[in-house]
């Protein structure tokens, strides 16, 4: 009785075997989702565990930590995609349209190429409410953002989408 | 066509992620973990929740982990805002080391009139005596949204412990607190839900027993815990220390009936510090208070974490995630966190946007010292020691430039205090927040140039002419930025035709890729 928790934390010990069974595939799928490539995802996916692993005693929501280091990583490997742009256009193919490639076939190809070009938080946004089921709130804390701006982001994409559409 | 799009959106994603193959298995971890990542870098997210635990009435991060430091966190130099602000507040012990005299020369401020109720020791029952006795104020402005858990705390409020011992060795703890979720919340709970239906009763937590008449009043009983109301505001608990027996509640209650209650002036302080964490041989902020050495040390890798250390132990800190702020975007205003030393003063500290470079207190005589910041890539830490007898009021964090960015009311702070105190203030911006910027404009244009472009485009009179477009239509913040890209490109230095080395980012000058990586990042945040 000698302890006022103004704030605890509630704490686990992580049981990261358990953490890794449960969520590295979800893991992937978020990141497929978020950069479009498989390699990639799994890549990121895999570094978010590294992660975790180094700061495991610190962590309160081993799930919730993993959707937002999955994003943040997701968003790290669009900016560099980008910087290497100039180099990456020289390839004859590359790690995202052979992504597209592959799903020329499937029926939802068109509308995942959209979201693919969307900026990376309108894709998010929409991962994160239409995969993930979030709801507003959570988006905001997992980008950073306001639950307004959420909603901003949201409606753009569709209505790119919907522009885009046939 | 809006549902549609959403159905197809989900069909979609679960179409992807489910033709999504993994590698990955158990067989990777190993004793080592996931294997390594074979491209990803940046930096470390965290979730964890904000811990924040009064120990013993100390403020105290709530778990002896801190956070490594690593390469990132190396101080950068400290511009100059004015003559206290020195380069590199990591070697300004003596400018931290500050006393009445030497720091404000002013007369010492008389305490504020403040007024505790503990249990009168020298009136304990005979064959009980006293182990252990420990108090602390808990400072702050009201809480307007309550605590995850539900509870909150009143802007001042006061916890005291005794730990009794009678002479069959059962020992007792004994609790006076002003605090809202102190040991009564629970009856306050169940009296509270009288109202609600027989199942929602039965799982709030309360009384199990009936009550009792301790001093005149009723007190509420569960397990060996007997707890009643002192005055208005202000609970008394006893219990047998360990025990949620109800066969124990007869002896705490036989003691409570027994004890008699005072108002002191200053809280008492415990004896028993062999639980606090000893301070590490050095610190990122050091110097004195009073005579009395303390110091902080911060992370900012992964975790934000800042702990303050006096007479060698653990004094306070805090450590949280940015759960409401990405990794990689720095702090746009910050947190404070106060601890007092008690009988020498407080330390202040917390952090804010890199852009303070140096915090000014001001007193209320309107005397004031000005001090470095840390900075780290996202934030600038900052601890302003405060002497015992300092009216210091306010705190300015200033820019490079002289200009306040924020400020902090800090109030009076009450002193003498054995037990010690801590709190928590809130850091506004000043001046206001500038009026949001229309970016639709901005946004258009940069959105619209995302995806490929032929490789002759990157350094070419159209490329020249889209950025001297997205510049007139952007905002102040990436003027500059945009500004440096377009006379690189016009500069000639970007030759993709005879020259196709020269298109790669990787060949361009650092202040380029600065330049543009800033206008990406602008982008993507704000677009």
């Amino acid at each position: 009785m000698n302890e006022i928790v103004v704030d605890v934390s509630k704490r686990v010990q992580l049981d990261f075997e358990r953490l890794y069974r449960d969520e590295f595939v979800r893991a992937v799928r978020l990141a497929h989702l978020l950069v479009g490539s498989n390699d990639a995802a799994e890549d990121i996916a895999q570094d978010a565990f590294l992660r975790i692993r180094s700061v495991s005693t610190e962590i309160s929501n081993p799930s919730a930590y993993l959707t937002t280091t999955v994003v943040r990583l997701s968003r790290n490997w669009h900016r560099s995609r980008r910087r290497r742009q100039a180099r990456e256009q020289r390839r004859a193919t590359e790690t995202h349209t052979s992504h597209v490639t592959s799903e020329h076939d499937d029926q939802h190809a068109e509308l995942l190429s959209l979201v693919d070009q969307l900026p990376f938080r309108q894709r998010t946004v929409l991962v994160a409410r239409y995969w993930l089921d979030l709801p507003e709130s959570e988006i905001a804390a997992l980008i950073g953002c306001r639950p307004g701006t959420v909603k901003s982001l949201a409606s753009r994409a569709i209505a790119t989408l919907r522009k885009e559409l046939p | 066509m809006t549902n549609d799009i959403e159905e197809q959106l989900r069909a979609a994603f679960t179409h992807r992620a489910e033709h999504t193959t993994t590698s990955g298995g158990l067989d990777q971890i190993g004793n080592n973990g996931p294997v390594p990542s074979r491209s990803m870098g940046g930096p470390i997210a965290a979730m964890a929740t904000a811990a924040v635990v009064v120990v013993g009435g100390i403020l105290a991060v709530n778990a002896a982990s801190t956070d490594p430091v690593g390469p990132a966190d190396q101080a950068r130099t400290v511009p100059q805002p004015d003559e206290a602000a020195t380069a590199d507040p990591t070697s300004t012990g003596d400018l931290f080391s500050l006393t009445l005299d030497e720091w404000i020369n002013l007369p010492q401020v008389d305490a504020p009139d403040q007024s505790w109720t503990i249990v009168d020791i020298g009136a304990l029952p005979s064959g009980v005596e006293l182990t252990d006795q420990s108090g602390s104020v808990l400072l702050g402005p009201p809480i307007d949204s309550p605590e995850p858990d539900g509870d909150a705390f009143d802007a001042v409020a006061h916890q005291y412990v005794a730990r009794l011992r009678d002479n069959t060795g059962t020992e007792f703890t004994v609790i006076v607190t002003t605090l809202a979720f102190g040991p009564c919340s629970a009856f306050d709970a169940a009296a509270e839900s009288t109202q609600t239906t027989a199942d929602e009763t039965s799982a709030q937590p309360g009384p199990t027993e009936a009550t009792v008449d301790i001093g005149g009043v009723d007190a509420a009983v569960q397990g060996s815990l007997a707890c009643w109301p002192l005055e208005p505001g202000v609970n008394a608990s006893v219990e047998v220390s360990g025990s949620t027996l109800p066969i124990d509640a007869a002896a705490s209650i036989d003691l409570a009936r027994q004890l008699v209650f005072t108002d002191v002036a200053r809280l008492p302080q415990s004896n028993n510090h062999s639980d606090r964490q000893p301070a590490p041989d050095s610190g990122d902020l050091s110097g004195t208070l009073n005579g009395v050495p303390w110091m902080a040390t911060v992370g900012s890798s992964s975790l934000r974490t800042m702990n303050t250390y006096a007479n060698n132990q653990l004094l306070g800190g805090f450590q949280h995630d940015r759960l409401s702020q990405p990794n990689d975007t720095a702090a746009a205003t910050g947190e404070l966190m106060l601890t007092g030393v008690p009988g020498d003063g407080a330390l202040v500290y917390g952090y804010l946007s890199p852009e303070a470079v140096a915090v000014r207190a001001i007193n209320s005589s309107g005397a004031t010292i000005v001090l470095p910041m840390l900075q780290r890539e996202l934030e600038s830490f900052f601890v302003v020691p405060i002497p015992e007898g300092v009216a210091v009021e306010t705190l300015e964090f200033i820019r490079t430039d002289g200009s306040a960015f924020a400020n902090a009311e800090i109030g009076r702070l009450p002193y003498d205090l054995g037990g010690g105190y801590g709190g928590f203030a809130t850091i506004k911006r000043s001046p206001p927040d500038p009026p949001t910027v229309d970016l639709n404009g901005f946004c258009e244009d940069y959105l619209s140039r995302q995806g490929e472009v032929p490789e002759r485009y990157v350094g070419s009179l159209q490329h020249l002419a889209d950025i001297e477009s997205l510049r007139d239509v952007a905002p102040e913040s990436i003027v500059n930025e945009l500004t440096t890209f377009r006379d690189y490109i016009a500069s000639g230095a970007i030759d993709s035709v005879n020259n196709p080395e020269s298109n790669l980012i990787d060949n361009w000058p650092a202040d380029i890729v600065a330049a543009t990586t800033a206008i990406a990042e602008f982008g993507d945040s704000n677009c």
